[in-house]
């Protein structure tokens, strides 16, 4: 098996990590939900770090001499951690509210397929540009390309679908009962992970008490746009959020091109 | 380089076809999973309570709570409803048999009258001859002690008077119990949902306090039937007053009649032989104007005698006679009221366990995933005017 097959089954398994967690997320406790979120944060913040601290080494390759004072503090340490942490944990919050909420088939089907194409994406990209960028910048700039094209995608289709789901009607609904639907609907066995859900739930419910009472006429407007605009928005970062935790197995260990940019 | 170790694989993107099939295999058995595995819900053992158009989430321990606090507080206000009617009772009925013990002394008067003695004497020889109902005294101390008309006016007022206090207790009993309800649940108070099927247990309270008022009504149409008890109750005033005369006077009445009949010939015969001595065509007459005139004044004679003898002693029998009616009396018509006061009750008791059957389902968290159970068990639509 190729290291792509393998990599491709590998995020085809963090997909299907992603999926039980929407399975089970509502009946976890709270000890385990804060697991899930940690299994969730982890690879993000890795995903994250690597990163800080391939940008980081290639800066220091560029701009800084390795023997200077600045050199060897931009070691690229604790503070790209702290804040790879830091987003983890933010992103993996809003990924395990969306996965939990996630029900929509086609939207799985996406994020099921999206896993396998980002590593084939990723792939291409490294190939058509390993002989125009440097080996030690090649797998930022190629996740960077792969986010935008596989995301891009992504959010396309779940934005796709988002427009032709079917809503609750808000027109003649003060904003307090449209944001209680929402939340009303949101049970789980762990307090934290309801009250999670819930504000997740608010969220739907004012963008679309707004979506439908600013724009309660058909056709094209600023307006809409907006609207649409704020759908997009949201679904792209879910997927930024997704894609943030296939990271790491799609961009691989980089040890050794972190190490080219700070050799001593 | 790590990155020159992974390009050359990667370079060829799948080169094995057991990789590709691989993945391809993974990526349909995920596919069919998330297509077709629904994922677990948590099912919270909580209910939708809707009281004046309000809404309220109520959770095991406020179901339970409520569904006690409104058996008891409806049983409360059975009893105190019971209470209540035989105070009305009362109050009708004293006045009522006071009246009643203040003509006695009209039916002493008649009784001991030369017209009642001769009536009784008339209606005794038609009731031997068949020619008339038996039990005139009786009818005649019934129509004088309770004059139809005046009793059935009085119970038409208790009856009237009762459903007016009746209505009113009830219709504060509901007032209190929608009061406490509300002020227990009103940190629970939710906006109304967006559509009737919620999926949780729905317990439309306005529907059973409808239905309570629904089965006051029935009750105040089972208490319309209350004359009807009543006019047996005046049919039975009769033979209890005949008893009483029959008992306390009926020996020395047996006793007088004989010794009057005795007198009256003796009497009779005396006074015309003496008085129309001379004889001739106006002596007949004379001895039978004479002879009638010693009859009664013969018989006013006995009865005044007879009055002194026994008309405190009949009066007393009368009086008790008067009593072991009005307890009679008040028992029938305690009995009535209870009878609807209890038919009103179970009707209530019956509902309030209909309706908290949901509530049932609620505090053991059976409901289906798709919440049919919930909409199997929510009773009536929702009566939000906003929705």
């Amino acid at each position: 098996m190729t290291a792509l097959a393998a990599r491709m089954l590998a995020l085809l398994a963090l997909a299907a990590g992603a999926w039980l967690v929407h399975v089970f997320g509502r009946v976890l406790p709270t000890w385990g939900a804060g697991l899930v979120v940690v299994g969730l944060a982890a690879p993000i913040s890795l995903g994250v770090a690597r990163r800080g601290r391939l940008r980081c080494a290639a800066f220091r390759a560029v701009y800084v001499r390795p023997d200077s004072a600045l050199g060897r503090r931009l070691g690229g340490g604790a503070l790209i951690h702290v804040r790879a942490a830091v987003l983890g944990g933010i992103l993996a919050l809003v990924l395990f509210s969306a996965l939990v909420r996630l029900a929509d088939a086609t939207a799985w089907a996406v994020l099921v397929v999206g896993a396998p194409a980002a590593a084939c994406v990723f792939a291409l990209w490294r190939n058509a540009l390993q002989r125009t960028v440097t080996a030690l910048y090649l797998p930022e700039i190629a996740w960077r390309l792969t986010i935008a094209v596989v995301g891009l995608a992504m959010a396309a289709v779940l934005v796709w679908a988002a427009f032709h789901r079917p809503y609750p009607d808000m027109s003649g609904v003060t904003l307090e009962r449209a944001v209680w639907h929402f939340i009303d609907q949101e049970r789980a066995r762990s307090a934290a992970v309801q009250i999670l859900l819930q504000l997740a739930g608010v969220k739907d419910g004012l963008k679309l008490w707004i979506a439908q009472q600013l724009m309660p006429q058909p056709g094209l407007s600023a307006g809409q746009a907006v609207g649409w605009l704020v759908v997009l928005a949201e679904e792209a970062v879910f997927v930024w959020s997704y894609l943030s935790f296939l990271c790491p197995v799609v961009i691989g260990s980089m040890k050794h091109d972190e190490q080219r940019g700070h050799p001593g | 380089m790590t990155s020159n170790a992974v390009i050359p694989a990667d370079r060829g993107l799948l080169h094995g076809a057991g990789g590709a099939v691989l993945v391809a295999a993974a990526a349909a058995l995920l596919l069919w999973l998330v297509s077709n595995v629904a994922p677990r819900e948590w099912h919270v053992p909580d209910a939708d309570i809707v009281l004046d158009g309000a809404h309220y989430r109520a959770g095991p321990d406020d179901l339970r709570w409520l569904e006690s606090f409104t058996v008891a507080h409806f049983d409360a206000g059975e009893q105190a409803a019971r209470a209540l009617v035989a105070d009305e009772v009362r109050a009708a009925l004293d006045p009522l048999f006071a009246a009643s013990r203040a003509r006695l002394p009209e039916f002493l008067d008649w009784y001991y009258s030369l017209r009642g003695e001769y009536g009784r004497i008339a209606m005794a020889a038609l009731d031997a001859a068949d020619l008339a109902e038996p039990g005139y005294v009786a009818r005649r101390a019934a129509a004088t002690l309770l004059p139809e008309e005046a009793w059935t006016a009085r119970l038409e007022d208790l009856e009237h008077a009762a459903a007016e206090r009746l209505g009113a207790h009830y219709r504060d009993l509901e007032s209190t119990w929608r009061r406490e309800v509300t002020r227990r649940l009103s940190a629970q108070r939710v906006p109304a949902p967006l559509d009737a099927a919620t999926g949780r247990p729905t317990l439309v309270l306005d529907d059973l306090v409808y239905e309570i008022i629904a089965s006051e009504a029935d009750a105040l149409g089972v208490r319309l039937s209350l004359s009807t008890a009543t006019a047996g109750i005046g049919a039975a005033a009769a033979p209890a007053l005949a008893r009483a005369v029959g008992r306390r006077a009926g020996g020395a009445a047996a006793g007088r009649a004989a010794a009057r009949g005795a007198s009256r010939i003796g009497a009779a015969a005396a006074s015309g032989a003496a008085v129309c001595a001379p004889g001739g065509p106006v002596a007949a007459a004379c001895a039978f104007l004479a002879g009638a005139g010693a009859w009664f004044a013969t018989d006013w004679a006995l009865l005044r005698v007879d009055e002194a003898m026994h008309r405190d002693e009949l009066e007393r029998a009368l009086d008790l006679a008067l009593t072991n009616l009005r307890g009679e009396l008040e028992r029938e018509l305690v009995a009535a009221f209870d009878a609807a006061i209890a038919a009103h009750g179970a009707a209530v008791e019956r509902e309030i366990s209909r309706t908290f059957v949901p509530a049932e389902a609620g505090r053991v968290g059976v409901r289906d995933a798709d919440g049919t159970s919930g909409s199997n068990g929510t009773r009536g639509t929702s009566r939000d005017p906003d929705v």
